[in-house]
C-alpha cells in the first residue's frame, strides 16, 4: 500500500494473483475517479497517479482525453531542462486551449539528486502560486516507487493533492472499457422501428411543450431533443428534415447564445448529412470553414476531428493522395501529441481504407492487424475490436482468402456483437458473411442470411440505408444466379426509391450502375449505355467523384465492347478510365482496367499485345498487392491467350498448375468451375471431347448446381450440347438446347444467351441440311435481338452464318453479298480483326466453289494468313493453308500444294490439336496417291495418321 | 419515513402515560411544522448542514447537477432535518419566484436494507420518480418514457418466465420489480443481474425522465428539481468476503454511478462511510466535502464538564417539553423531579432518538405518570444490558479510550464499526471530539 499522507488516498495493490483478474475493474475504479476529479474541479487540483508501466500510463491518458471530449487534455513530458516545473507547465499551456495537464516523465529528474533536489524545492516554494497560473486540474503521473520519495521531498505542494490513485499495469487480456462518454442524447440503436417512432413523438411533444421558455437550461435540454431528433429523423430517411432541424432550429440558436463551439460541432453535422448525400463540395467547404474555429478555440483534438472528417470527404472523391496526406501529416500526429489512442486507431483505420481502395491490401493489413487492432484490444473496446476485424475479413476477402475472412467474421466478430447484443452490427457482419458465401458461390445460403437475418434486423430497426444496401446484395446474389428480371426489380422498386428518399444521390447512381449491368447481361445493350451516360455519370461528375466516374466509363466501355466498338473501347480505358487511377495512385483499379484493355486486345485479335499487357502489367500489380484471387484470374486469362494462339499444352498447365489450385486453396468454388470449363475448352480444342464432356458434366455442372446457379447452369449446358454437337450427337446436342437452355434464358429474360442459344440451333440445323429452319431461326430468332440489343458485332457474326446458309444451299451470289456487303464492313469498322479474317475466308471459300481461285488465293495469302500470323493464331493459320493447298490442288499445282501442306505440318503441331495434323497429313496422302506414290502415301496414312485418329473420338473423325 | 405519518392522539381517551408514549415514538421523523419538532441547530455542529446544503443547491449551477451526501448517526435527526431541508428548497424566493420541485423518496420504506445494492437503487429511483412525478401531473410532462419502456421491455425480456412480469407494463414495472427485489431474496441475484446487464441504459433513461422533468417544471416556474433520497443510512453493514462489505459496494464502488444522476441529488448515507479509507473516492464522484448532521453536544466543548444548565441539555429538555405538551401534560406532571429528566438527558449522550426510547422505556415500568427515577435507571441499564452483548470483544479495549473526549480516531474497520453501531459519538464544536455513548459507562465491563 502507498502512503496514504493527510489527504484520502485510493491505492490498488501490490495486486496477487487471485485478485489480479480483477486489475482492470481497479484500473477502470481509479480511472473513473480521477474523471469525475478533473470534471468536478472549478480550477487548480492536483492529483497524484502512480502508474509502474509508461504504455499503460499513455494508454489511461488517451482514454481519459477520449472520455471528456469536452476538455482538451494536455499531456506534458518534463524534458531534462525542465527544473521549474511551473513554469514549464505554464509554458505549454500559454497559448494552448485551456484543459487539465498530466505531467509525466518526473521520474527521469528522479535519478539525478542535485536536480531531484531542485525541482522538489520548486515545488514546494512556489506552491502558492499554481492555483493562479495553472487554473486548471494537473495530474503528475509517476512510478509507484518514487511516490514517497516526491511527497517527502515537497510535503507542502503534495499536500494539497485531492488524491493519489493507483493503477495497475494492464495487459490487453485484463482490459474493458473504461469509460464510455457521458451521456450524450442520441439514438438508442437497439430502438425498434416503433420505438423510434414513439421516441419522436415524445420529443416533438416535449420540445412544442418548451418552445416559449427562454430559461437557459430549458433551452439547452431543448437542444438536446432537437438534436436528437435530427439523429432519429437521419435514421429513418428524412434527410431533409434532419438538415433543417441543423440549420433552422439548432444553428440559429447556438447563434445567439454565442456558442462557438456548438455551433461549429452543428456545422461539421450538417456536413455529415451533404457529405452522406453525396454533396461533396458543399461538405467539404463547411468542414474547412470549421477548421480556423476550432483553431482559436485552441481545440485541437477537434481540428484534428474536422481534418480527419476532410480527408474521409477526399476519400470519397477518390482524393486518396490529399487524404491520405492530412491523415498522416496533420491528423495523426496531433492525436499522438494528445495521447488519444482511440482517436488516433480510428485514423489509421481510415488510412488502412485508402490502402484497400488504392488495392495495396497488404499495407492495409498491416495497419489493421499490427496497429488498430491492439490498441483497442488494450483499449478493452470490444466493440471496435470486433469492428475492425470485420474490415481485416473485408481485407482477406479481396485477396480471395475466403475461408479465413469467413471464420473472423463468425468466430470472432459475429459472436462479440451477439454478446453486445449489438444487433445493428450483427446485422452488418451477417452481410459480410452473406457477401463471401457469395463469391464462393454458395449462394442460396448467403440468400438465407440476408432475406431470413439482416434484412428482418435491419426493417426493425427502420435503418434505410443499411436495408437499401442488404436489399442490393439480395438482388447481385439473384443476379448471379440468372434471376435477372427479379434482381432488376429488387434494384428499381426497392433499392432506389430508398436512396431517393435519403436523397442520396452517390449511391442511387451506384444502383443505376448495377441495373446497368444487369442490362448489360441481359444483352440490352443501349438501355444499360444509355442508364449510365445519362444518370450515373453526371451524377458522379457533379459530384467530383473522380473514381466512380472512371468505373462508370470501365461500364461503358465495357457495353461498347459488348458491341463491337472496340476502338471507342480503347479510348475509354485509355484516356479516361487509366489516367484518373494513376492520378488517384489506384494501382489495383489501373490493374483491372489494364485487363479488360488486354480483352479488347484478344478480340481484336492482338495476342502478343494482350499477353503482354498481362504477363508485364496486371500480373506483377496483383502479385505485389497479394490480391491471390486476381493473380489466379489474370492468370485464367493468359491461359485464355496460349489457347487462343493454339499453344493448348501452355494453357493447360497455366490452368491446372497455377489457377486451380488457388481457387481450390481459397474455398472460390464458382472460379473454380469457371477454369474447370476453360479446361474442358481446351480438351475440346484438342480434340479429346470425351474428357471435356466428363469434366463438363463431373466438375462444373454440379458446381452450379450447388450454388443454385440457373444461368451458368444453363450456360455449362449449352457447352455441353457444343460437345455434342462436335461428336456428331446432333439429336442430343438439340434436345439440350432446345428442351433445357432456351426455356432457361428465356425464364430469366436473358435476351442475348438464348440468341445464341438459337444460334447454336441453328448450327445443328444446318449440320442436318435443315436450312431453311436454320434460316428462319437467324433471320427472324436471332438476328432481331442483337439489333435490338445493338450489338453490332454479334449481328455481322450471324450474318456470316446467313451467308454460311445460303452458300450451302448454293445461293452463293447471295451469300457472297452479304459477307461484301455487311459482315465484313462491320467487323472493319470495329477493327476485329479476328472476325474479320472469318469473314474473309468464308469469302474465299465462296469464290473457290465459284472457280475463282486466283481472287480466293489472293485473300488467303494476302488478307487471311497474315491476319491470323499476327495474331499467332496457329490453329486458323494451319486451317486457312490447308485451304490454299485446296486451292493449289484445285489449280493442279500439286507441288506447290504438297509444299504448302508440309509447311503447314508444324504449325499444327503448334496448334496442339491432332486432328489438324491427320487432316493436312491426309491431304498430302491423297496428293501422293493421285501421283501413284502408293508406298509414300501408305506410310503416311499408316504411320502418322492412324495413330492420331486412334487417339481421337471416333465420332470425331 | 413518510412524512405523513404524523401521530394525532386522541387526548381526551387515553391516559396521559399512553399519550407521552405515543408522541415519544423513537422511529418517528418529524417534520418541522410538526409541533413536537425543535430546532436544534446551535447545539448540533458549528454549522447548519441542512442551511447550508439549501444555500448551496439554490446557488448551483443548473448545467452541473451538485450531489450532497447527507450523514449522522442514526437517530441524531437526519431524516427530520431532511424534511426541513426539502421545505427550504420549496419556499418561494425573494422575489416570489416558486421554489424547487423536489422528490422526497426514502429507500426503507420499499427496499431491504439488510442486503441492498445499485441495481434495485436504481429500480427503486426510477419507479419513484415515475410515481411521484406522475402524480404532481406537471404540464407537458409523461412519466412513462420511450427509454422507461424500451429498458422495462429489456429487463423484462430477460427475466423471461423466471419472474412473474407478465402483463406489467412500464407504467407499473419498476415499482413492481422493486416490491420483487424486496420480497424474494431467493431471485434477488437473478432480478439484479438482468437490472445490471442494462443499468447504463436504465441510468440513461432515468436521466432522459430528469431532464424531460426539470424542463416541465422550470416552464413551470419552479427553480428546478431536485431528489432527496433518504434512508441509504440504514443500509446494514455486512462483509461480503474480499475485503469488501455492502456499504463499499453501493456508495464506493457505485459512486460514479449514483453521481451520474442529471439533477442535483441528495443521499443519506452511513456515519461510517466518512471514516472508510476510501471515503475519497466517493468524494471524487460527488464532489464537495459534506459535514455530518452532528449529534446535539451536552458538553459546551470538548474539555468541559455535562451541566444541567448547558445549551444541550437544555434542548434536550425542550425536546421533552414539547412532547408533554403534545401529550397533554407537561414536565412536572410527568417526571418525579427534574433530576429524573435531567439524568436521562445526559445519558442520551445528545442523541434525540436514545432519549426517546428511554422514555417509552421508562413508561414501560409505570403505569402512571410520573416517571421516577428507578424506572428511568431500569431503562437506561436494560439498554445498557443490550450494548453489553452487542460490543464485540474487541472492541471495549479499543472504547476505554474514548471514556474520555478524543480528538481523533482511526480510521479502520473496527472504529467505523463502533461508530456506525453508536459505540462512539461524534461531536462537533468548531472541533471535532469523540466519545462513548455514555450508557456504556454505565458498565463494569468498560472499566475492566
Amino acid at each position: 500500500m502507498a502512503k496514504s499522507g493527510t489527504r484520502s488516498t485510493r491505492c490498488f495493490g501490490p495486486l496477487s494473483a487471485s485478485v489480479a483478474e480483477s486489475a482492470a475493474e481497479q484500473a477502470g475504479d481509479a480511472f473513473r475517479a480521477l474523471r469525475r476529479g478533473i470534471a468536478r474541479s472549478r480550477g487548480f487540483s492536483l492529483h497524484v497517479c502512480t502508474c509502474d508501466s509508461p504504455a499503460t500510463r499513455d494508454q489511461l491518458i488517451g482514454n481519459l482525453a477520449a472520455s471528456m471530449p469536452a476538455l482538451t487534455v494536455h499531456r506534458f513530458e518534463l524534458a531534462d531542462t525542465d527544473d521549474d516545473v511551473l513554469e514549464a507547465v505554464a509554458h505549454v499551456l500559454t497559448g494552448a486551449s485551456p484543459g487539465p495537464v498530466m505531467v509525466v516523465g518526473i521520474e527521469r529528474a528522479l535519478r539525478d539528486d542535485a536536480r531531484l533536489e531542485r525541482i522538489l524545492s520548486g515545488l514546494n516554494l512556489r506552491r502558492a502560486e499554481w492555483p493562479m497560473r495553472i487554473p486548471f486540474p494537473v495530474v503528475f503521473w509517476l512510478p509507484q516507487r518514487l511516490l514517497g520519495r516526491l511527497t517527502s521531498g515537497a510535503p507542502d505542494f503534495f499536500d494539497w493533492r485531492s488524491d493519489t490513485l493507483e493503477f495497475p499495469e494492464l495487459s490487453s487480456i485484463e482490459s474493458r472499457p473504461f469509460a464510455s462518454r457521458e451521456w450524450l442524447f442520441g439514438v438508442d440503436p437497439q430502438f425498434s422501428k416503433q420505438e423510434q417512432r414513439e421516441r419522436a413523438r415524445e420529443l416533438e411533444a416535449r420540445i412544442a411543450a418548451s418552445r416559449d421558455s427562454d430559461d437557459e437550461r430549458v433551452c439547452r435540454s431543448r437542444m438536446g431533443w432537437w438534436d436528437e431528433l435530427a439523429i432519429l429523423k437521419l435514421v429513418r430517411g428524412d434527410v431533409d428534415e434532419a438538415l433543417r432541424i441543423r440549420r433552422e432550429e439548432e444553428l440559429p440558436i447556438y447563434e445567439r447564445l454565442g456558442a462557438v463551439r456548438e455551433k461549429a460541432i452543428t456545422q461539421g453535422k450538417i456536413a455529415d448529412i451533404l457529405q452522406a448525400r453525396g454533396e461533396l463540395d458543399e461538405a467539404l467547404r463547411i468542414l474547412r470553414e470549421q477548421l480556423p474555429v476550432y483553431e482559436r478555440l485552441g481545440d485541437m483534438r477537434e481540428k484534428a476531428v474536422i481534418q480527419g472528417n476532410i480527408a474521409h470527404v477526399l476519400m470519397t472523391r477518390g482524393q486518396l493522395d490529399e487524404a491520405l496526406r492530412i491523415l498522416t501529416d496533420d491528423v495523426l500526429p496531433t492525436l499522438e501529441r494528445l495521447g488519444d489512442a482511440r482517436s488516433k486507431a480510428a485514423a489509421q483505420t481510415h488510412i488502412a481504407h485508402i490502402f484497400v481502395t488504392r488495392g495495396e491490401l497488404d499495407e492495409a493489413l498491416r495497419i489493421l492487424t499490427d496497429d488498430v487492432l491492439p490498441t483497442f484490444e488494450r483499449l478493452g473496446a470490444v466493440r471496435e475490436k470486433a469492428i475492425t476485424q470485420g474490415k481485416i475479413a473485408d481485407i482477406l476477402q479481396a485477396r480471395g482468402e475466403l475461408d479465413e475472412a469467413l471464420r473472423i467474421l463468425t468466430d470472432d466478430a459475429l459472436p462479440t456483437f451477439e454478446r453486445l447484443g449489438e444487433i445493428r452490427f450483427k446485422a452488418l457482419a451477417q452481410g459480410r458473411i452473406a457477401d463471401i458465401l457469395q463469391a464462393r458461390g454458395q449462394l442460396d445460403e448467403a440468400l438465407r442470411i440476408l432475406t431470413d437475418d439482416a434484412l428482418p434486423t435491419l426493417e426493425r430497426l427502420g435503418d434505410l440505408r443499411e436495408k437499401a444496401i442488404t436489399q442490393g446484395r439480395i438482388a447481385d446474389i439473384l443476379q448471379a444466379r440468372g434471376q435477372l428480371d427479379e434482381a432488376l426489380r429488387i434494384h428499381r422498386e426497392e433499392e432506389l426509391p430508398i436512396y431517393e428518399r435519403l436523397g442520396d444521390v452517390r449511391e442511387k447512381a451506384a444502383a443505376q450502375g448495377k441495373i446497368a449491368d444487369i442490362f448489360l447481361i441481359r444483352g440490352q445493350l443501349d438501355e444499360a449505355l444509355r442508364i449510365l451516360t445519362d444518370d450515373a455519370l453526371p451524377t458522379f461528375e457533379r459530384l467530383g467523384d473522380l473514381r466512380e466516374k472512371a468505373i462508370t466509363q470501365g461500364k461503358i466501355a465495357d457495353i461498347l465492347q459488348a458491341r463491337g466498338e472496340f476502338d471507342e473501347a480503347l479510348r475509354l480505358r485509355r484516356e479516361e478510365e487509366l489516367p484518373v487511377y494513376e492520378r488517384l495512385g489506384d494501382v489495383r483499379e489501373k490493374a483491372a482496367a489494364q485487363g479488360k484493355i488486354a480483352d479488347i486486345f484478344v478480340i481484336r485479335g492482338q495476342l502478343d499485345e494482350a499477353l503482354r499487357i498481362r504477363i508485364d502489367d496486371v500480373l506483377p500489380t496483383f502479385e505485389h498487392l497479394g490480391a491471390v484471387r486476381e493473380k489466379a484470374i489474370t492468370q485464367g486469362k493468359i491461359a485464355e491467350i496460349f489457347k487462343a494462339r493454339g499453344q493448348l499444352d501452355d494453357a493447360l498447365r497455366i490452368l491446372t498448375d497455377d489457377v486451380l489450385p488457388t481457387f481450390e486453396r481459397l474455398g472460390d468454388m464458382r472460379s473454380k468451375a469457371v477454369a474447370q470449363g476453360n479446361i474442358a475448352e481446351i480438351y475440346m480444342a484438342r480434340g479429346q471431347l470425351d474428357e471435356a464432356l466428363r469434366i463438363r458434366i463431373e466438375e462444373e455442372l454440379p458446381v452450379y448446381e450447388r450454388l443454385s446457379d440457373v444461368r451458368h447452369k444453363a450456360v455449362a449446358r449449352v457447352n455441353i450440347a457444343v460437345i455434342f454437337l462436335a461428336r456428331g450427337q446432333l439429336n442430343e446436342a438439340l434436345d439440350i438446347l432446345a428442351d433445357d437452355a432456351l426455356p432457361t434464358f428465356e425464364h430469366l429474360g436473358d435476351l442475348r444467351s438464348k440468341a445464341l442459344t438459337q444460334g447454336r440451333i441453328a448450327d445443328i440445323l444446318t449440320a442436318r441440311g435443315q436450312h431453311d429452319e436454320a434460316l428462319r431461326i437467324r433471320t427472324e430468332e436471332e438476328l432481331p435481338v442483337y439489333e435490338c440489343l445493338g450489338d453490332v458485332c454479334q449481328k455481322a457474326v450471324t450474318q456470316g452464318k446467313i451467308a454460311d446458309i445460303f452458300q450451302a444451299r448454293g445461293q452463293l451470289d447471295v451469300a457472297l453479298r452479304i459477307l461484301t456487303d455487311d459482315a465484313l464492313p462491320t467487323f472493319e469498322r470495329l477493327g476485329a480483326a479476328r472476325e474479320k479474317a472469318i469473314a474473309q475466308g468464308k469469302i474465299a471459300d465462296i469464290l473457290t466453289a465459284r472457280g475463282q481461285f486466283d481472287e480466293a488465293m489472293r485473300i488467303r495469302t494476302e488478307e487471311e494468313l497474315p491476319i491470323y500470323e499476327r495474331l499467332g493464331d496457329v490453329r486458323s493459320q494451319a486451317t486457312a493453308q490447308v485451304k490454299v493447298a485446296d486451292i493449289f490442288v484445285a489449280r493442279g499445282q500439286f507441288d506447290e500444294a504438297l509444299r504448302v501442306l508440309r509447311e503447314s505440318l508444324p504449325v499444327c503441331e503448334r496448334a496442339g490439336d491432332v486432328r489438324f495434323k491427320a487432316a493436312a497429313q491426309g491431304r498430302i496422302a491423297g496428293i501422293l496417291q493421285a501421283r501413284r506414290q502408293f508406298d509414300e502415301a501408305l506410310r503416311i496414312r499408316t504411320e502418322e495418321q492412324l495413330p492420331f485418329r486412334k487417339r481421337l473420338d471416333r465420332k470425331t473423325i | 419515513m413518510s412524512e405523513t405519518l404524523l401521530i394525532m392522539p386522541d387526548i381526551n381517551d387515553l391516559p396521559a402515560i399512553t399519550r407521552l408514549y405515543r408522541v415519544c415514538e423513537p422511529v418517528e421523523s418529524l417534520n418541522p411544522i410538526d409541533p413536537r419538532w425543535v430546532d436544534f441547530d446551535d447545539v448540533r455542529g458549528d454549522e447548519n448542514v441542512v442551511e447550508l446544503y439549501a444555500r448551496s443547491l439554490r446557488r448551483a449551477t443548473p448545467d452541473r447537477a451538485d450531489f450532497k451526501l447527507f450523514t449522522g448517526h442514526r437517530g441524531v435527526g437526519k431524516t427530520s432535518e431532511l424534511y426541513r431541508l426539502k421545505g427550504m428548497l420549496e419556499e418561494k424566493s425573494a422575489g416570489g419566484k416558486k421554489g424547487f420541485l423536489v422528490v422526497f423518496s426514502d429507500v426503507s420504506d420499499r427496499l431491504d436494507v439488510n442486503d441492498l445494492d445499485f441495481p434495485d437503487l436504481l429500480v427503486f429511483v426510477a419507479a419513484q420518480l415515475q410515481q411521484q412525478l406522475g402524480k404532481l401531473q406537471i404540464p407537458g410532462f409523461d412519466p412513462a418514457t420511450t427509454y422507461l419502456r424500451h429498458v422495462w421491455d429489456e429487463i423484462r425480456k430477460l427475466l423471461g418466465s423466471e419472474v412473474e412480469l407478465k402483463g406489467v407494463e412500464v407504467e407499473a414495472g419498476f415499482a413492481k420489480l422493486a416490491i420483487e427485489l424486496r420480497n424474494r431474496p431467493n431471485s434477488r441475484e437473478l432480478l439484479r443481474a438482468a437490472v445490471e446487464q442494462h443499468s447504463t441504459s436504465l441510468l440513461d433513461a432515468v436521466n432522459d425522465l430528469l431532464t424531460s422533468a426539470e424542463a416541465s417544471a422550470r416552464i413551470a416556474g419552479h427553480a428546478g428539481l431536485v431528489l432527496i433520497i433518504d434512508g441509504l443510512d440504514k443500509l446494514v453493514r455486512r462483509d461480503l468476503g474480499n475485503g469488501n462489505n455492502t456499504h463499499d459496494r453501493l456508495f464506493i464502488d457505485r459512486s460514479e454511478q449514483l453521481a451520474s444522476l442529471c439533477v442535483h441529488t441528495v443521499y443519506t448515507v452511513p456515519i461510517s462511510l466518512i471514516y472508510s479509507p476510501r471515503f475519497g473516492q466517493v468524494q471524487q464522484s460527488v464532489g464537495e466535502h459534506n459535514a455530518p448532521v452532528s449529534m446535539i453536544r451536552l458538553r459546551p466543548k470538548c474539555e468541559e464538564p455535562v451541566l444541567t444548565d448547558s445549551p444541550g441539555m437544555i434542548k434536550m429538555r425542550e425536546m421533552v417539553s414539547k412532547r408533554c405538551a403534545h401529550a397533554g401534560t407537561s414536565i412536572t406532571d410527568a417526571f418525579d423531579n427534574l433530576e429524573t429528566l435531567n439524568y436521562l438527558c445526559e445519558l442520551s449522550g445528545g442523541h434525540p432518538r436514545h432519549l426517546m426510547m428511554f422514555l417509552q422505556a421508562a413508561c414501560n415500568e409505570l403505569d402512571e405518570l410520573p416517571i421516577t427515577r428507578h424506572a428511568a435507571e431500569k431503562a437506561v441499564r436494560r439498554y445498557g444490558n443490550a450494548l453489553l452483548r452487542e460490543v464485540p470483544d474487541a472492541a471495549w479495549d479499543a472504547l476505554k479510550k474514548f471514556e474520555q473526549p478524543q480528538r481523533d480516531i482511526p480510521k479502520d474497520d473496527l472504529h467505523q464499526q463502533m461508530l456506525f453501531l453508536l459505540f462512539v459519538f461524534e461531536y462537533m464544536n468548531g472541533k471535532i471530539w469523540y466519545e462513548v455513548n455514555p450508557v456504556l459507562r454505565t458498565l463494569e465491563r468498560l472499566r475492566c
